[in-house]
Formats: structure tokens, sequence, C-alpha cells
């Protein structure tokens, strides 16, 4: 894989690295805990993290991002809390949703994310709604919307993309390409050559990208960003990249061939980065090892933060009611606690 | 609009053309296109638009061209509006109007009465005014309510009924009913055309004294009220255009047989329309319409 540095430092390398890397951390941890039936279920982002986490680098911290369930790289990279974010897959009262909801539907109006619900194609609507928000207030920020290959046959897309280009929104489109749709491939999924070609379509640039080469993804985010600002339009970017696990751990990969996984754990993008940076001597094996050490200590440690919580072992004491909103206006803002 | 400066209204047609009911006809002079904004054909775009403008602190309102159209926004609705303050506890203050109602021989996909596909869903708030007063005083609360509102606006009532409305602001309270007439002899619960098929059966049957309750809120319902209107008869009609099951009538009924019972002089009644799409020709449309049945409900009644 060839990495383009162009003016990055060594330490906006190491930065990038580091935030690739802590995703990938947190989720073999996940995997050992759902072994041990300590979660339900887990979907993984594994093999995917260039795209979240190249992309969330990309973007300042004010910009809206809707992102899906294999984009734990996107909520890591905005720096929340982990401790908390074991709680919400915990279903934890002092997670994110309060037990209320399940692993990455959520999000925090602080961090300018804005979770998904189980259909894959609302939040693309969802971004144009930000996007048109921060023209109307004259604020330039585009917001970013994630999506599958699966979720590009949902009308939502369609909708979404249209409304884009109609209302000349700053909007970034993220296609997630990872071949498979649950058990899905492509060729069952669409007849394009490329996901991207459709922009033209909806009158909107589009480009396809190597979605595991983390510099690739934060290079063509920034300068779409600065395109979607500049000409006040939308962009479609679809991002190649392969699900190295199955839809979720339950359902298997039997379906997948092997060749597949060989080709693509040639690609991956932790190692290809970290090999091109040793390389490059820009780290060495013993910072590495520092880097991972640092690392498994750090989840660990918010491992056991998260099973302090005052509820954590009293998931009944709270009341679920609260789904209607009491009070008049609309909060701005710090996150408002739910009602209890 | 004045009063709340974030309020962005959206809807096919609805700046300069002003609505397929010319209900927004002006306002986009007034206030320009960036806050009354034409939309292409796409449904739960813009409701998911609308979502993300509430995530930035603006309100807005949606105008179905048709309620029968919201099918094609419904997932937002139900599942992203309705539930996101729930979930994470964020605001989705958004309204969207729906003009409903048949009786004016528009055919199946121009003339439903679905308000009972949202009445079932927790997290939305649903009203249904039968007269101008009402209808300003519900959507300015509709306006001042941070929660998803589905405010429902009949067609055939644009034209054909009329009343005083007051000209300063006002709120009509969500979840309060109003009794518009007193009776002792049977309670008739109804909202929307309803109401006015009921006064004119009164009209026409002077003899029968009637406790008219126009509910105005669906959801939530003002069980105080209907408690109050069994209470004073003892024997109740339950009466609405949508179709009869599964439909808000049951809902209220059920709740009465439950919750009022020793009340009770007679079994609560319902009469809704057929089971049936809309039909188009006018002839079949009447006999599709509850109105054409309830005089027959309420001497049912009257025997008891």
């Amino acid at each position: 894989m060839y990495f383009d540095r162009k003016e990055l430092t060594d330490e906006a390398l190491v930065q990038a690295y580091r935030a690739l890397l802590l995703p990938r951390m947190i989720e073999e941890k996940m995997l050992v805990l759902l072994r041990q039936g300590k979660i339900s279920k887990w979907f993984s982002g594994i093999g995917q993290e260039a795209i979240s986490v190249g992309a969330t680098l990309a973007l300042d911290p004010e910009e809206w991002i809707m992102p899906l369930h294999r984009n734990l790289g996107v909520f890591t990279t905005r720096d929340m809390p982990l401790y908390k974010l074991f709680r919400q897959w915990e279903g934890q009262p002092e997670g994110y949703s309060h037990g209320r909801e399940r692993s990455f539907h959520f999000g925090s109006r602080e961090h300018h994310i804005c979770g998904m619900i189980s259909h894959l194609g609302p939040q693309m609507a969802v971004a144009a709604g930000t996007a048109l928000a921060h023209l109307l207030k004259g604020e330039r920020r585009v917001s970013l919307a994630f999506c599958g290959d699966g979720g590009t046959s949902e009308g939502d897309f369609h909708e979404a993309l249209n409304l884009a280009a109609v209302w000349d929104l700053p909007v970034i489109f993220v296609i997630e390409n990872n071949g498979y749709g649950l058990s899905t491939p492509v060729n069952e999924q669409y007849r394009c050559e490329y996901l991207s070609d459709r922009a033209k379509g909806y009158g909107m640039e589009g480009v396809t990208i190597d979605g595991n080469n983390i510099l690739t993804v934060m290079d063509t985010i920034r300068g779409v960003k600065e395109y979607c600002l500049r000409e006040q339009k939308p962009y479609l970017v679809e991002c190649m990249t392969f699900r190295m696990r199955g839809h979720e751990e339950a359902s298997g990969t039997k379906y997948v061939p092997p060749a597949l996984f060989q080709e693509w754990e040639t690609k991956d993008p932790v190692d290809t980065f970290e090999h091109y940076l040793l390389g490059e001597g820009v780290l060495d094996r013993g910072a590495v090892d520092r880097i991972r050490e640092g690392y498994k200590e750090y989840i660990d440690s918010e491992l056991k933060s998260a099973a302090g919580g005052r509820y954590a072992r009293c998931p009944g004491s709270r009341r679920v009611e609260g789904c209607i909103r009491t009070g008049a206006g609309t909060p701005r803002g710090a996150d408002r606690p739910l009602p209890a | 609009m004045e009063a709340h400066p974030q309020l962005i209204l959206m809807g096919q047609d609805i700046a300069e053309y002003g609505g397929a009911f010319k209900i927004t006809e002006g306002l986009a002079a007034t206030f320009g296109k960036d806050r009354v904004r034409n939309t292409p054909l796409c449904e739960s775009a813009i409701l998911g638009a609308a979502l993300g403008l509430s995530l930035e602190g603006f309100k807005s309102m949606m105008e179905m061209q048709f309620a029968d159209f919201v099918t094609c926004g419904f997932n937002q609705i139900v599942n992203n509006l309705a539930k996101i303050h729930y979930r994470w506890g964020q605001p989705a203050d958004v309204v969207v109007r729906l003009p409903t109602g048949g009786g004016v021989g528009a055919g199946p996909f121009h003339s439903q009465s679905i308000e009972a596909w949202f009445t079932q869903v927790p997290g939305l708030k649903v009203v249904y005014p039968s007269n101008p007063a009402d209808a300003k005083g519900l959507l300015i609360a509709a306006f001042n309510d941070p929660n998803p509102v589905l405010f429902f606006e009949h067609k055939a009532l644009y034209r054909s009924v009329s009343g005083e409305v007051p000209e300063a602001p006002f709120e009509v309270p969500i979840g309060k009913a109003r009794l518009v007439a007193e009776g002792s002899d049977i309670s008739v619960i109804t909202y929307g055309a309803g109401v006015h098929w009921t006064l004119e059966y009164m009209e026409a049957h002077p003899d029968i004294d009637i406790d008219l309750l126009d509910l105005r809120s669906l959801l939530p319902l003002d069980y105080e009220a209907i408690r109050d209107s069994v209470s004073r008869t003892g024997k109740v009609l339950v009466l609405h255009e949508a179709t009869l099951t599964g439909g808000l009538g049951a809902e209220v009924a059920a709740w009465i047989g439950e919750h009022c019972f020793d009340l009770l002089d007679a079994p609560v009644l319902r009469c809704g329309s057929l089971d049936t799409p809309v039909p188009f020709r006018i002839e079949l449309e009447q006999q599709f319409m509850a109105r054409s049945r309830m005089g027959e409900a309420i001497g049912q009644l009257m025997a008891y």
C-alpha cells in the first residue's frame, strides 16, 4: 500500500496511528468480553477503521457526524470517555442512553455525533438538516453521514442526496463499501461499476478511494470538505474496504470465500500503516510496543471504571417512562439529562 | 413565524404557490424562501432534515401535501422523531401538518383518515381540530411544544366551516377536549368532521339531549373529560371518520369499559367508516362514511 504523507509532520502521522489503533484494540477487547458473555452482541468494524478515523480527523470537532454501527473510530477519535462507552454497550443506567438503547444507537450533542437508528438510510437526511442549519446561521461547517453498500439501495439514500444537491447543502456522504450487507454480496446489491458514479445523476461530484489507507481517507475528506464549503455543494465519497468479520459475531462468515479474507488481510489498515511508519523511521518497534501497552492499560482501567458506576449492579433502579419532552424550547449546548 | 424566528416551514409547493390548500400563502413573500422552503417530492428526507434542524436549535413545520402521503415518511416519524428523546435525550421539535379526510370524492389516496397509525406511537403528540379557533390555538400550542406533533386538518372543513378566531395569539392546550354541548341522554365522543355530523344530527333531532365531546387532542387523550361525559349520560357513542377496526374509537371504548364500567347503562358503541379503502364515486363514499350509520347507532343506544 502506498502512503503519501504530503505535508504531514511526524507528529501528525503518529497521532493518526494512535487514533487508528485505539478502536482496533478496543474491539479486540470487546470480542473477548463477548466470548465471556459480558456483552450480548457486537458489530465489528475491524478492517474498516481507517474510514471512521480518517474522516473524523479531517473534520472540526463541531461538525456533525452521523455514524453507523461499525464506526467506533468516530466515537474514539472524538475523545468520548471510554468508560462511558463501555457503560453504554453493557446497557448500564449511566451509559449514554441510560440502558434504553443498544450498542451504537445513541449520540452525544457535546461531541456532535448523532447516532443511528437500525434502518440504514434515515440518518443521511438528518445530516442534510444539520447542514441546512449551519447554512441558515451563516456558519461554515460541513456535516458527514456514513452509509454502507447495502444502505445505498434504500430510498433514503436517493432522497437525501437529491435534497442536499437541490438545496446546495455542504454534506459529505461517505459510503463504506465493505463487500457485504449481512450475507448479501455487492453483486446482489447494485449493478453500477462504482457507487460513486451515482453522484453525477444527482448533479454532484463523487470519488472512489482506498478506504483502508488512512492517509488517503484523511486527505480526501479534507479536500472534499474544502470543496463543499467553497462551492456550497454536497459530495459523495465511496471508500473501498472489507468486512473482516461477520455481520455480527453470531452470524458467522461461511458465505464469504476465504480467498477474499486472505486478500484483504494483506491490506489491513492498521498493519499496513504501522509497517509504513516503521519503514519511514517515524516510529520504531519499541515506540509501537509502548503505545500498544499504554492502550492495553487504558482499556483495562476504563473497563474497571465502567463497572464502578453507581447503578452498575441495579439496572432496574431507574424508571423507563419519559418519551415526552417537558418544558418549552429547544436546548442548546450541553446534553440534557434524560428524565428520571 | 414572528414568535419563533427559528421556525422553518418545508413542504411541496408551499412557497410562492402557497401550498395545495393555500395555507402558507403569502408567507414566503413575508418571511423569505430561506424560512419557507419548497421541497422536492421526498417526504422522508424532509422529515429527516427537520430532525437535523432540531439538533441545531431550529423548529420546523413540514406540510404533507395530503395526509395520505405521510406513508412515504412514516419511518422518520415513528422511529427517528418519536424516539430520539427517549433514546438519547434530543429534541425533535417538529410539527407535521396533514390535510386529511374525505367526503369530497377524491378517492383512496386523497381521502384517508389515518390518525390511528400514529396514536399508537409513544413519543408523538397528535391533534385534530374541528373549527377555526381550535385550529389556531392548537397550531400555536404545537409550535410551542418541543415534541413532534402531528396536526391533522380536515380538508372538507377548510371551506365548509367558519367561526370567530381571536386576533391575538393564544394556545389551546394539547391534551384538553372541548365540551361542545352538555346533554343527559347520550354522549357522542368524536373529533374532526364527526363534531359537525353530530351538530347537524342534533339540529335535526332536538328531542335527543346529546352530550357532545370534541376530543381535539388524540394523543394524549383527555380521560377526565371522557369520564365526565360518561357520568352525565351513561350511554356512549364513539364516532369517527376513520375506518372502524383498530381505530381510535376502539381505544376510547376500551378505556371507558375498563375505567367507567360502573357509570354505564349500555354497551359503549363505536361508529366508524367501513373497513374498506375510501371509494371515489360520491354515492359509494357516502355509504363508506360513518356519517351514514351514526343515526342508527344513536337509535340503538337510545333503546337501552
